[in-house]
């Protein structure tokens, strides 16, 4: 292969049944395309096939009584202007979606796309974590349900086999007393930037107790992580200062971030218990006040 | 109250906006010509190399390869204008090797039918390479028996002054304060990319270039000479030009001149356009500078001494390396009053991307190290920084040292009280506090910046005006315009000169071919030395014009005016003809004359007038993070006269947001001569989100020399925002950075090891 | 090499064209079309320069595939104005200065029409945040913010 951006094949196929068809038959040397925006930065020289999702009406926000659907090509835009996202916790989602990227490309961009391109870096990634996002994917030979959290492999690797698609997302049913805070630290003095270090936190409650925390990291491992052991210090307790310290730094502390031309190791490290402090505060604050308004 | 002008002073539309909002303004790579090849550039991936052998045999094969040209081929530009004032200096301006001395240095160009078949070409080229020891360090370039990157040995440029007695006026001081800045490679960025060309060779041995360069006349100097050809074979035509900001002041070796060879070989146009990265990676870029300074001031706040030193970092090969040190002089003796001042300067190549000029040219970072220590000394001396200031630049009726600039116009105390009222300086120094992990800083700095580069550098300036049968003008001026607007503001200078409404004025397009000398568009100059030709251009014609209309009125010339293309007697206004009757009957109703009225100026302007700046900045400093949010900023500029006030506040705004951005977003990162990140996602220029809230003021000081009182103001936005931003850091921390760019992990670091 | 066939409306004029799968919105709009307003400023989608209007949503045509806009409205610069007379969005760009070297105004103004499309009185933080995507580094962007917060106040509303 000569090394240019050349795929001499485009299919449109009609349904999913076509596409993972299209898939089985081409392997590696096929791509999928939704918004295009990871593929045309790309230009993956190898590839002779594009199979174009355009036509599986793969665009859909539904809320029903188990939770909410999204189907893989639903546009960022479409996820943040959507009522449902303004509710807590789902709003972690759309504070996620607000920092992506810039208009247009939250325009062009899906979901699906989004997180198949497996950015450690990618904003959305963590909100799907905390939210304990489950993947429907479908293959040549059938569907199957995964939890996000077993999604990431490593670096811009999912674990979709050739002839599988991700065709939508669902997020649980919560309580509306649930909070979620989702914090992204740039450059200063930049507002459009990929993240030198993302974290998105859930708290579940009941009384004055935490039943379920959520903490997961994006930009400082090989994929979006999740901090068990953090979550595990906050599950079952009554969230204090002290806590929030501890829980902070023992995400900082899981975490393995590398030096590269964005940010040093070291201080994504470190910055990683700034953000991870800050977000539980946050989502303290939206404890406080959900209890003042009802 | 009403102005005593027509149209000096107005905001009037710049003349090619229609053409610019409706997307018919055509830039380079908007042309289209029938047969037109597109050329790529082999580059070499060695930061230092000797290039033993290259095979094309598989690349020529191709259907569609029309021509290849390589290093061997083509000399290499590697002085600027200067040069050109001798013949024996001329013939150092060129070199011709086979070494390649930073990553991306071009070693061949191919011209093909289209994009795709030139990529594919030179996929199938093979370079030898005979990969030299590199050296990517100025202080390790600077040593004796290390690696040697060009013939002459690595130091391009070396140059030591002492005024005064240095020592003694060190020894005078009550307070000393020495320091080391070092400052980083930022890019222009500007949105078209630098550059596209296009060269059309002509079998009678006529070479037609559209460049965007910003100094056409010494781009077809510079070509005619790497070519071996007239001046008047080389035709340059500027197409509209998308931001400039010092970028497009070197002729590229690898991109004009190759494609005027590839377009003799193959008999056709040719076409080059670099791509993003190219323009990041290969192109020109601020000279990186290490600069240690050692000041002394009195108790009482008045300067006694400056000692300074420079290591200037050229890359693998300069053009304008003696420039920006000479302006780093300039900066050091012109804008404080300092009986002792000793400067030395030393211009190194290394292995990385050449270094060139770009808005400021060394001012900004002598302004960085300067106005840090004027920061730190005027709080030894227990001063008010704006205090400090005020006691000791050099303003109205003073004369530098060294270039011997008399100061004939000084509004900076007029852009410190401004600027310190809008600001809120005394209210916020007294009362910002900080809150928890925020805190909250204000600094502020001072410029001085020349216009133009008159009697320092060839600098010339010419103007044509032809009066047409019609009453109506054709400005004739190769003013290249890069975004400025000089050209609509040169329009005016010669509306109000000749008393004719600026509807009737047309300007050229800029054509060496038919466009007279013009040094070009940088060092803030078109306003005040294209103004001043301008203005004497139409001066003439104008005296044309009362010879005619002195016969046919009957009316001493002494007595006559030109008003809205009117002109009448002063004694008697009923006594008056219209321009375009006069004008029609000198050209065509009076067959025995067909005289054309035609005023032309060419020359140097008078004095290279300075003009001042003062910029204050409100910061945030989050001191968990490092990170720094400029909250307010306030840059005011003494611009003599502002033509057109609304150009020169977008002069002011741009400027200092590429200040900002110097000072806190923007830095090529390097790692063994490989600029790393190339491209927007990660050479960060602030967007329409990041803007602090910004005010810009302008003061008139009246410029003697200059056309209505102009002088120029583009480059001054860029001078002092980073310097102001790291006194306004101190100020909210107690932390002096001194290394550019002002990151939050370099401000992190300092905070916590306090 | 095998082409598509695809239709696309351009301005309100209809085109068909048999594109190469990897041939992008931007490279047909100015190489086949000629339509030089919409400029390459990276290729790469992260200057906006090649701003467009797709259904009235702002796309970036660097990151488009030709395939992709099947079927699909396009409007770009050179289809904004009326005749010779141009859209109030021109006509306050040049009222406020908002123009310097002009290599990012036809995206920029695509991009704020994609704003006003969308947003019938729009604050200015909606309008910086709409324009994110598209740099300028001639004017530091306050005279384009005004302009397009003016542009707002003359359409009227309709």
């Amino acid at each position: 292969m000569d090394g240019f951006f050349r795929p001499n094949r485009y299919y449109r196929p009609k349904n999913i049944r076509e596409a993972t068809q299209l898939l089985s038959t081409f392997g590696e040397r096929a791509r999928i395309i939704a918004g295009g925006t990871d593929l045309l930065v790309e230009e993956p020289s190898e590839i002779d096939s594009i199979i174009d999702l355009e036509n599986l009406n793969l665009s859909f926000i539904r809320k029903n009584k188990e939770g909410i659907d999204i189907g893989a090509t639903t546009t960022i835009n479409l996820i943040d202007s959507s009522p449902v996202f303004s509710m807590s916790p789902y709003h972690v989602l759309k504070e996620a979606a607000q920092e992506m990227a810039t208009p247009a490309i939250r325009n062009m961009g899906t979901i699906g796309g989004n997180i198949c391109n497996a950015s450690p870096a990618a904003d959305l990634s963590v909100a799907l974590m905390v939210l304990d996002t489950n993947l429907k994917i479908s293959g040549f030979n059938g569907t199957r349900i995964l939890p996000i959290g077993d999604f990431f492999k490593d670096v811009n690797k999912t674990s979709l086999i050739d002839d599988e698609l991700l065709v939508a997302l669902h997020i649980p049913l919560y309580s509306g007393s649930d909070v979620a805070s989702f914090l992204k630290l740039k450059h200063h003095q930049t507002s459009i930037d990929i993240a030198i270090v993302n974290v998105a936190v859930r708290l579940s409650f009941s009384e004055k107790i935490c039943e379920e925390a959520r903490i997961a990291l994006g930009a400082v491992a090989k994929t979006p992580i999740h901090i068990k052991k953090a979550e595990t210090i906050l599950g079952g307790m009554e969230i204090n200062a002290a806590l929030i310290e501890n829980a902070a730094y023992l995400a900082a502390q899981e975490s393995s971030p590398i030096d590269d031309v964005r940010a040093s190791a070291s201080y994504r490290k470190k910055m990683v218990a700034v953000l991870v402090k800050r977000a539980l505060e946050n989502c303290m604050k939206g404890r406080d006040e959900w209890l003042k308004s009802t | 109250m009403k102005s005593k002008f027509s149209i000096i002073g107005t905001s009037v539309h710049r003349f090619d906006a229609i053409d610019k909002v409706t997307g018919r303004a055509k830039y380079a790579a908007d042309i289209q010509m029938a047969g037109m090849l597109q050329a790529k550039l082999l580059r070499s991936p060695y930061p230092h190399a000797r290039v033993t052998h290259i095979d094309t045999r598989k690349a020529r094969k191709l259907p569609g390869i029309r021509a290849i040209v390589s290093i061997k081929d083509v000399p290499k530009v590697v002085q600027y204008w200067f040069f050109l004032r001798t013949e024996r200096k001329k013939k150092q301006m060129f070199i011709r090797d086979s070494v390649v001395r930073f990553i991306g240095d071009p070693v061949l160009a191919v011209a093909a039918e289209d994009e795709k078949m030139a990529e594919e070409a030179l996929s199938l080229i093979h370079v030898k390479y005979n990969q030299l020891p590199a050296v990517f360090d100025p202080f390790e370039a600077l040593k004796e028996n290390g690696v040697k990157i060009h013939e002459g040995g690595n130091i391009a440029f070396h140059m030591s002054r002492e005024f005064g007695d240095t020592n003694q006026g060190l020894k005078m001081a009550d307070f000393i304060v020495e320091n080391q800045y070092i400052t980083s490679k930022q890019k222009h960025a500007s949105i078209e990319p630098i550059g596209t060309c296009i060269a059309d060779f002509s079998p009678d041995g006529r070479y037609t270039v559209y460049s965007s360069t910003q100094l056409p006349h010494w781009s077809q100097m510079y070509l005619a000479g790497a070519l071996g050809v007239e001046n008047n074979k080389i035709r340059i035509i500027k197409p509209y030009t998308g931001g400039a900001f010092g970028g497009r002041c070197g002729l590229i070796h690898g991109l004009e001149v190759m494609c005027c060879m590839l377009s003799r070989k193959a008999g056709k146009p040719v076409m080059m356009s670099f791509t993003r990265e190219e323009d990041f990676t290969a192109t020109e870029t601020r000279h990186p500078m290490v600069i240690t300074m050692k000041t002394g001031v009195s108790r009482d706040g008045i300067l006694t001494a400056n000692s300074i030193k420079l290591v200037s970092d050229v890359g693998g090969y300069g053009t304008h390396y003696i420039g920006v040190i000479a302006n780093c002089l300039s900066t050091a003796v012109g804008l404080y009053r300092c009986p002792n001042i000793c400067f030395e300067a030393t211009a190194v190549y290394t292995n990385k991307s050449p270094a060139g000029a770009m808005r400021g040219y060394g001012n900004p970072q002598m302004n960085f190290a300067q106005e840090s220590q004027m920061d730190m000394l005027a709080k030894a001396a227990s001063m008010d920084p704006v205090e400090f200031r005020i006691r000791n630049y050099r303003g109205l009726g003073e004369i530098d040292p060294v270039f011997t600039h008399q100061i004939r116009s000084d509004g900076l105390k007029e852009c410190l009280q401004k600027g310190a009222k809008s600001f809120g300086w005394n209210k916020k120094k007294a009362n910002l506090h900080a809150k928890g992990t925020t805190k909250r800083g204000v600094g502020m700095s001072i410029m001085l910046h020349g216009t133009g580069a008159a009697k320092a550098l060839p600098d010339p300036a010419s103007a044509i005006i032809m009066m047409n049968a019609d009453g109506s003008v054709n400005l004739v001026t190769a003013a290249a315009d890069d975004g400025q607007g000089n050209r609509t503001v040169l329009a005016q200078i010669a509306s109000e000169e000749l008393g004719i409404s600026l509807k009737k004025i047309s300007i050229s397009n800029t054509d060496t071919a038919v466009t007279p000398l013009d040094a070009g568009t940088h060092g803030s100059r078109q306003t005040y030395s294209g103004g001043l030709a301008v203005k004497k251009a139409a001066a003439e014609a104008k005296k044309k014009i009362f010879i005619a209309a002195e016969k046919e009125l009957n009316v001493e010339k002494k007595q006559l005016a030109i008003k809205d293309g009117l002109v009448y007697d002063t004694k008697n206004s009923a006594t008056s003809i219209h321009l375009s009757d006069l004008m029609r009957k000198l050209q065509i109703e009076d067959m025995s004359g067909c005289n054309q009225i035609i005023g032309i100026s060419s020359g140097v302007a008078p004095a290279m007038p300075g003009y001042y700046g003062a910029n204050f900045a409100d910061v945030e400093v989050d001191t968990e993070t490092g990170q720094v949010r400029v909250i307010k900023f306030v840059a005011a500029f003494d611009v003599g006269k502002a033509i057109n006030p609304r150009f020169v506040e977008g002069q002011i705004i741009g400027g200092s947001i590429m200040g900002i951005g110097w000072a806190l977003t923007e830095e090529l990162l390097i790692k063994d001569g490989r600029i790393l990140n190339g491209s927007f996602s990660d050479y960060r220029i602030l967007r329409t989100t990041d803007i602090p809230e910004l005010e810009s003021i302008v003061v008139e000081s009246y410029e003697p020399t200059g056309p209505f009182g102009a002088k120029g103001v583009g480059e001054g936005g860029s001078v002092c925002a980073a310097s102001a931003i790291a006194n306004a850091i101190y100020d909210a921390t107690g932390i002096r950075l001194k290394k550019l760019c002002l990151t939050q992990e370099k401000i992190l670091e300092a905070l916590l090891q306090r | 090499m095998a082409k598509v066939d695809i239709k696309i409306w351009v301005n309100g004029e209809e085109f068909g064209l048999a594109v190469e799968p990897h041939e992008t919105l931007l490279d047909v709009l100015r190489n086949r079309l000629f339509l030089t307003g919409t400029k390459k400023g990276c290729g790469k989608g992260e200057c906006g320069a090649c701003t467009v209007n797709i259904d009235g949503k702002s796309i970036l045509s660097c990151l488009t595939l030709a395939v992709k806009a099947d079927g699909k409205e396009i409007l770009t610069i050179e289809g904004l104005q009326n005749g010779n007379n141009l859209h109030p969005l021109q006509e306050a760009f040049i009222e406020q200065g908002a123009i310097q070297c002009g290599f990012c105004t036809p995206g920029m103004i695509m991009a704020a029409k994609a704003i006003l499309n969308h947003h019938l009185n729009p604050s200015e933080a909606v309008v910086r945040t709409g324009l994110s995507g598209n740099l300028c580094r001639c004017t530091g962007y306050e005279s384009i913010v005004r302009a397009i917060l003016k542009a707002n106040k003359l359409r009227g509303v309709d």
